[in-house]
């Protein structure tokens, strides 16, 4: 066999293997997704698939539209065919789902949940029980889930009080707790002034109630009929994950020129501190290679509290909602 | 010869001034020093003051600008928990009012508690606020923005006191960077509502920025979590807290100091800027009311100016201070040198031959005035001396000539032509004299008493020069006389002696060996008056000095008792007579010649001729003593018998 020969077989080889990237000469095909936040370094996989150039060999182009206070629900664009991928919650995805939205989990990218209830040691709070009539701050809807299944399975009553993004009602002392996101507002308080031995944390994932946070949703209508698509962005964004996580300089530099772009309220060190604790939420049991997998016991727990809370009246079924979008061809 | 004068390494005036400079200046810089320290330790207290005073007052500034602000919203809550508006209308209109009355709010609200207003309205909020085109009345009910769960809402109404909020941007609302007054309306111990008042932090800014520290100095305002309101970098508004910079710049020391700062503290520190460049000094204060804290800071540079202007100040006068001294100095040791150099450059003159030179316009009354009379007096001491010393060369320079004369006269009267006797094959004769003075006190003679009989005569007078030559002269004359008329030689010398002693007042005396020669029977009978016996050298070779004979010198006392000796000379056998000169010689290592080292030498030497023999034996004589000065004349005679 002739040299120039071989190598076009095991180029076609390669190319018949890698089935989800597609052939550069095809035309790109249009994609949107919604994120549920602002620009940050909770999303610094996909930023780095996107510079990377990840998305374009996976034969896409992808717009990233970034979320925020007043925005209006990514599930919500999701149901009306607005978007194409979003990310959500597991706990709200199952809700919304059962409303009636046909979204499915094409990947778990939070796999350990980040929620906290913080309160200052000085206030006499040791425990969760303490918190007994005092005001708790509590960020709304499915973000309230695990606290108020916490409270309800210690049959304690909270003053609950509506959260919104900022610390100052905790920090002013005005609520006695407040929720926080570990890699996100935890160390909004450090960086004002707040030395972590001032604080008790009471950590969600270490209390029985591990709620895998940020996913990747597509409707089942997507999945069902262009799930080559679904597969090629997974993969392209699962991989920009792992380059964050690999080169976390090139990651903080794709997130703090989105987050100076938008003129966010932010620091590069918070940006880096957030970074960093992603890495760590997005391996945690899968280690590197396999993360995106929806594990289906944080399913069944997540199934099981919202049927508790009454926000949902059936189990939903694994095979059902965790589409394999995620899993390597 | 080498010169008297060293070079010196510094000359006297140099030295003089560097010695008193280098005390003066150590203890004048010690001086300086300390008080230095000390003024610049009493100064930097009064800059710290000065600085953490400066804080104070403008957080007081602050505190009233802030309290304009937050006094309106005091007035309408006030006004609104006793004056329920009638209507919407009303509502805002009061507002309004109030708006134009308080000239530094940007904006005011009043947000109604759910049903408050109106039991059958839930939420009322009417926000009046300036812009380009003058008052904005607008309402703040929206779902979205949900004014009872924000910050200037949520908190007053939950602590029921007063709050001034984070910054933020009000957006929807102003549009412009803010922080928000609010405090709570109650009636009938329930919350009413929230009334506010805006404050647009460019305001603040401007405030901030126009209490200018210094040319490179800065202030900043930190809210109670440490945000920036106003700072030195516009970007760090809203982004940084000063715990973000001391996390980003892995600074713990200024974690701590903003902790001290948001908690209400006040103080004074030295530290790095809080962008990590250079060193400042930073004052804190609280500002009353919202609970923040207003940070002066100044550089280090400026914060030492006054410091440095002392050192610079006391640099000028030290500087100054030396110079006038070095002067001051330099005149006192000219003062003193230049009469000096006047008497080291008459010396110079003296030591180049000019004995004429005195030292002038040397004030007498001090050393140098006396040391300029010394040198003087010495100058013509000298001149005195060089005088005196000229006249006695002169006439040394004259007897030298007159003694070189009496040399050749002395020399002219010893025989001393070779052969003497040319008629005379039966002996081998010659004698010579190597005076050690001018005029030497040595002599031999030779001559005939008849025709059988040669008398050899080798003399050494004590002394030297001229006296011991005229001596000689005398004895020799004496001898020859003597032996004319006596052919004993005890007779002959003991005449002599007896016609030296009577007039010999100088008491000179002379040591002679007298020898008698029998030609006919080759018999030599000799005498040896204090002098040392001859050298007698066989035909074979064999040479020893002959036995001492008994004798004093002549011209000491009346009896000499001379004894007479003989020997029988045989054909070839020969006598060596001398005077001490020749044994006595000592050569550089304290040897002496001796008589034993001349025996050996003849003995090796083959017979010649009478002035080779002699000649070979001053060689070997004079190589013995090399340049060493000898002081005895010498003189050595020769006689060897032929037939």
């Amino acid at each position: 066999m002739s040299k120039p020969r071989k190598i076009i077989l095991i180029l076609s080889l390669l190319a018949g293997l890698c089935g989800w990237s597609a052939p550069a000469a095809r035309a790109l095909d249009k994609v949107s997704f919604r994120m549920h936040w602002v620009h940050q370094a909770q999303f610094a996989g996909y930023y780095l698939a996107q510079d990377l150039g990840l998305y374009q060999a996976a034969g896409l182009e992808v717009e990233l539209r970034p979320g925020g206070p007043g925005q209006s629900n990514p599930l919500d664009d999701l149901a009306q065919g607005q978007v194409d991928f979003a990310t959500s919650w597991l706990s709200e995805a199952l809700v919304r789902r059962s409303q009636g939205a046909p979204v499915v989990n094409l990947a778990q990218i939070i796999q350990r949940s980040a929620l906290l209830l913080v309160t200052f040691s000085d206030t006499g709070i040791e425990s969760v029980r303490d918190l007994t009539g005092r005001r708790v701050g509590l960020w709304r809807d499915y973000f309230a889930i695990p606290a108020r299944a916490l409270f309800s399975r210690l049959k304690i009553e909270v003053q609950e009080v509506d959260q919104n993004v900022s610390m100052s009602p905790f920090l002013s002392r005005a609520v006695a707790a407040a929720t926080a996101m570990r890699y996100n507002e935890y160390h909004q308080l450090y960086q004002a002034g707040i030395d972590p031995e001032q604080l008790t944390i009471f950590d969600f994932a270490e209390m029985g109630l591990n709620f895998p946070e940020d996913g990747i949703y597509a409707t089942a209508e997507t999945w069902r009929e262009r799930p080559d698509i679904c597969r090629r962005f997974v993969g392209a964004t699962l991989e920009g994950w792992r380059r964050a996580m690999a080169d976390p300089k090139a990651a903080l530099e794709a997130v703090m020129r989105r987050v100076e772009q938008a003129n966010l309220a932010t620091n590069r060190r918070h940006q880096q501190w957030m970074l960093e604790s992603m890495g760590m939420l997005i391996t945690y049991r899968t280690g590197d290679e396999g993360i995106g997998i929806l594990n289906p016991g944080d399913l069944a727990l997540v199934n099981r509290v919202l049927r508790e809370q009454q926000f949902l009246d059936q189990t939903v079924a694994y095979d059902d909602f965790a589409m394999p979008a995620w899993r390597r061809p | 010869m080498t010169p008297l004068i060293r070079k010196h390494w510094m000359r006297l005036r140099t030295r003089f001034t560097a010695v008193v400079l280098v005390g003066v200046g150590l203890v004048s810089f010690v001086m300086a020093g300390l008080t230095y320290l000390r003024s610049s330790d009493a100064l930097l207290e009064a800059r710290q003051e000065q600085l953490l005073a400066l804080a104070e007052s403008m957080s007081n500034r602050v505190s009233r600008q802030l309290n304009e602000v937050s006094s309106p919203a005091r007035v309408m809550a006030t006004t609104l928990e006793v004056l329920h508006p009638s209507s919407q209308e009303e509502a805002v209109k009061l507002l309004r009012r109030q708006v134009i009355d308080s000239r530094r709010v940007f904006g005011m609200a009043i947000a109604y508690a759910p049903f408050a207003f109106q039991p059958d309205l839930e939420y009322f909020a009417p926000y009046v606020h300036r812009s380009e085109d003058g008052l904005r009345s607008i309402n703040l009910v929206n779902p979205a923005y949900a004014y009872t769960r924000q910050d200037w809402f949520l908190i007053p109404s939950l602590l029921m006191r007063p709050f001034w909020a984070e910054p933020y941007f009000d957006e929807g609302g102003g549009n412009i960077l803010m922080t928000t007054y609010s405090t709570p309306m109650v009636r009938d111990g329930k919350l009413l509502g929230i009334a506010t008042a805006d404050l647009d932090l460019k305001d603040l800014g401007e405030l901030v920025h126009g209490l200018l520290v210094g040319q490179e100095g800065y202030a900043f305002l930190l809210t109670h979590q440490g945000s920036f309101l106003a700072g030195p970098k516009p970007e760090w508004v809203m982004r940084e807290t000063i715990f973000s910079l001391a996390e980003a710049q892995e600074r713990p020391a200024l974690r701590d100091l903003g902790q001290r700062m948001v908690r209400g503290g006040s103080g004074l520190e030295r530290m790095k800027d809080l962008d990590g460049e250079g060193t400042v000094w930073l004052a804190f204060a609280p500002v009353r009311g919202p609970r923040w804290s207003l940070g002066v800071v100044a550089t280090e540079d400026e914060v030492l100016a006054p410091i440095y202007a002392l050192a610079h100040q006391q640099t000028m006068w030290g500087v100054g201070g030396m110079v006038v001294l070095i002067l001051v100095i330099y005149g006192l040791v000219v003062g003193l040198t230049r009469p000096l150099e006047r008497v080291l450059k008459a010396s110079r003159r003296l030591a180049q031959g000019d004995l004429t030179t005195q030292v002038t316009d040397v004030p007498p009354g001090d050393e140098i005035g006396d040391l300029a009379a010394t040198f003087n007096h010495t100058v013509r001491e000298l001149n005195r001396y060089v005088a005196e010393l000229t006249a006695t060369t002169k006439e040394k320079a004259r007897i030298q000539s007159e003694l070189d004369l009496a040399r050749q006269i002395q020399e002219s009267v010893l025989p001393r032509i070779y052969p003497a006797f040319p008629d005379r094959q039966e002996f081998d004769l010659f004698a010579r004299t190597l005076p050690a003075r001018e005029v030497g006190g040595d002599f031999y003679d030779f001559f005939f008493v008849d025709h059988d009989h040669l008398v050899m005569v080798v003399a050494d007078v004590s002394g030297k020069g001229v006296p011991a030559a005229l001596f000689m002269t005398i004895s020799r004359t004496l001898i020859k006389n003597a032996s004319s008329h006596h052919p004993d030689p005890l007779q002959a010398l003991a005449e002599v002696n007896a016609q030296l002693v009577p007039d010999n007042e100088m008491c000179m005396f002379v040591t002679v060996f007298y020898a008698v020669y029998e030609l006919s029977t080759g018999l030599l009978r000799f005498v040896s008056a204090g002098h040392p016996s001859p050298i007698l050298r066989r035909a074979d070779g064999s040479a020893e000095q002959l036995p001492k004979l008994a004798g004093m010198a002549l011209g000491i006392m009346d009896e000499v008792n001379l004894e007479l000796g003989q020997v029988q000379l045989e054909i070839g056998d020969s006598i060596l007579a001398f005077t001490d000169g020749l044994d006595e010689a000592v050569n550089d290592q304290d040897e002496m010649f001796g008589i034993e080292r001349a025996a050996q030498w003849l003995s090796c030497c083959q017979p010649v001729e009478a002035p080779v023999l002699l000649g070979g034996l001053i060689d070997y004589w004079k190589n013995f003593t090399g340049d060493l000065e000898q002081f005895d004349d010498l003189t050595l005679l020769t006689f060897r018998r032929r037939q």
